[in-house]
């Protein structure tokens, strides 16, 4: 196996037991506690699909709002690139003509 | 002499465990090098608070004063956030716009996780630790002393892991990266093509950030904006000196404040419980989504492109910024030693600042009206 992959299951093998072992954890609190622990953890499923509507919702917004940045990025620098190159083409317009005069 | 071992009497195992734990975080930041800045101070706060009967914190304590005056108001990483924002120039995004969208995809380990963690815990508390994923502590901090307020007994557990997973950038991403790519995809070059980014739209940027992230999430007008003033500071022209102080002296003074307030909430009756162990993994498991999810959506868009992106630059879109864009620079060129992708990476880097904060403001806007 190759040691990156070593490494991500490691990290993900400590990050999954600890999870379980609070899991457990938690399991027996709530068993004394009448199904939720004296820190305030309960295990409800529920929650989890409740909490998959801001998901697509939070992600769904992130994308818009920065597909939105990406075009006024975009029409700003059309917009100011206009503008200033405008401004240059009248003043060379103005120092022409000046000189011909 | 009572009074020489009355302290001595009250010490249990639960503070030297803390202190072993202060320790290490000294240890990593001398030693390892890894964001002293923040893993210093909160090491040295975490032993400061756990000697037994400490004057340090109680009521009248420097550390719960300087809590309550910056860190339960959110006022110091706000205020960090200027300086922050006067060190970042947007200029690889501005003359790359399109690089942003990965900053979006590199935001999935926060929603992701939150629905993970929503499993044990209440919502509220759910968003707060999702928000770890955003990579940036001070987004962390605001999120979750504003759902959850100064008494919450994870919020400690919280900062520390958004800080701490902050440091561990180079060591959590390259697996990821490695694991969801091929050595082919590793290899590819993206040509920079540098534009010129006049005055103007660099100045007009953080101004049009504010409003349009204001307008969307109003939530985070307070992180975007604080974040785009200490920018218009720096690029404005005419404050230089505000720029360097806000760069300088700003952000060293207030993250030395930050990491040692921060550590009130390590004190062991706090954070010696299984939550933290979750929280610990889970917060894990939002940087190894959010890694996921740029490279995945980087993938994805190749599919439909005829000049391939390296999927690398996917996950430098979370806001851990500039570690995460030198991560992928540096794999770049372990590839291809010709492979220069920092000009790309940074942008997205970069992007990844933005989209985490209103990602931070679009959690609050969420949750504030269940609290």
């Amino acid at each position: 196996m190759k040691r990156s992959s070593k490494i991500l299951l490691l990290i993900v093998m400590i990050a999954l037991s600890l999870s379980v072992f609070s899991l457990f954890a938690f399991a027996e609190d709530g068993a004394e506690n009448n199904g939720s622990s004296g820190i305030g953890v309960s295990i409800d499923f529920q929650r989890f699909v409740n909490s998959l509507q801001y998901m697509w919702k939070g992600m769904l917004c992130i994308f818009i709002v920065i597909g939105a940045i990406i075009l006024v990025i975009y029409a700003l620098n059309k917009v100011v690139n206009y503008a200033v190159d405008s401004i240059e083409n009248k003043k060379k317009a103005n120092t022409n003509k000046s000189v011909n005069d | 002499m009572d009074i020489l071992w009355s302290t001595i009497l009250q010490l249990s195992w639960k503070h030297i465990v803390m202190w072993i734990i202060g320790g290490v975080l000294i240890f990593l930041a001398i030693k390892k090098e890894m964001e002293p800045t923040l893993l210093l101070p909160l090491g040295f706060g975490t032993i400061l608070v756990n000697l037994p009967l400490s004057g340090a914190i109680g009521e009248h304590g420097p550390l719960t004063t300087l809590f309550d005056a910056g860190i339960a108001n959110e006022l110091f990483p706000l205020i960090l956030f200027i300086g922050i924002g006067a060190m970042i120039d947007f200029g690889p995004v501005l003359s790359n716009p399109k690089l942003m969208i990965f900053g979006a995809a590199a935001q999935f380990g926060i929603f992701f996780t939150f629905c993970l963690a929503s499993i044990f815990f209440e919502l509220p508390e759910a968003a707060s630790i999702g928000i770890i994923g955003a990579a940036d502590g001070p987004t962390a901090i605001v999120v979750a002393q504003k759902l959850l307020g100064s008494d919450s007994a994870i919020t400690g557990a919280i900062m520390v892991a958004a800080y701490s997973y902050m440091a561990l950038v180079p060591i959590i991403q390259p697996p990821v990266i490695k694991l969801m790519t091929t050595e082919k995809e590793r290899k590819i070059r993206m040509p920079y093509k540098p534009q010129k980014i006049s005055k103007l739209v660099k100045i007009c940027f953080p101004i049009v950030i504010t409003v349009i992230a204001g307008l969307v999430a109003p939530e985070s007008v307070a992180l975007v904006g604080f974040l785009m003033f200490g920018n218009l500071i720096r690029e404005c022209g005419v404050l230089d000196s505000l720029s360097e102080t806000a760069q300088k002296v700003l952000a060293n003074l207030v993250t030395i404040f930050l990491g040692i307030t921060i550590a009130t909430k390590m004190q062991a009756d706090l954070f010696l419980n299984w939550s933290t162990l979750l929280i610990l993994g889970l917060g894990l498991f939002a940087f190894i989504f959010d890694t996921a999810g740029g490279v995945l959506f980087a993938k994805l868009l190749n599919l439909f492109l005829k000049e391939k992106i390296n999927p690398m630059i996917g996950a430098a879109g979370i806001s851990a910024f500039p570690m995460s864009g030198r991560v992928v620079h540096k794999m770049g060129l372990e590839a291809d030693s010709q492979n220069f992708l920092l000009m790309q990476s940074i942008g997205v880097n970069v992007s990844g600042q933005i989209a985490s904060v209103i990602a931070g403001g679009l959690i609050l806007s969420f949750m504030l009206p269940l609290i």
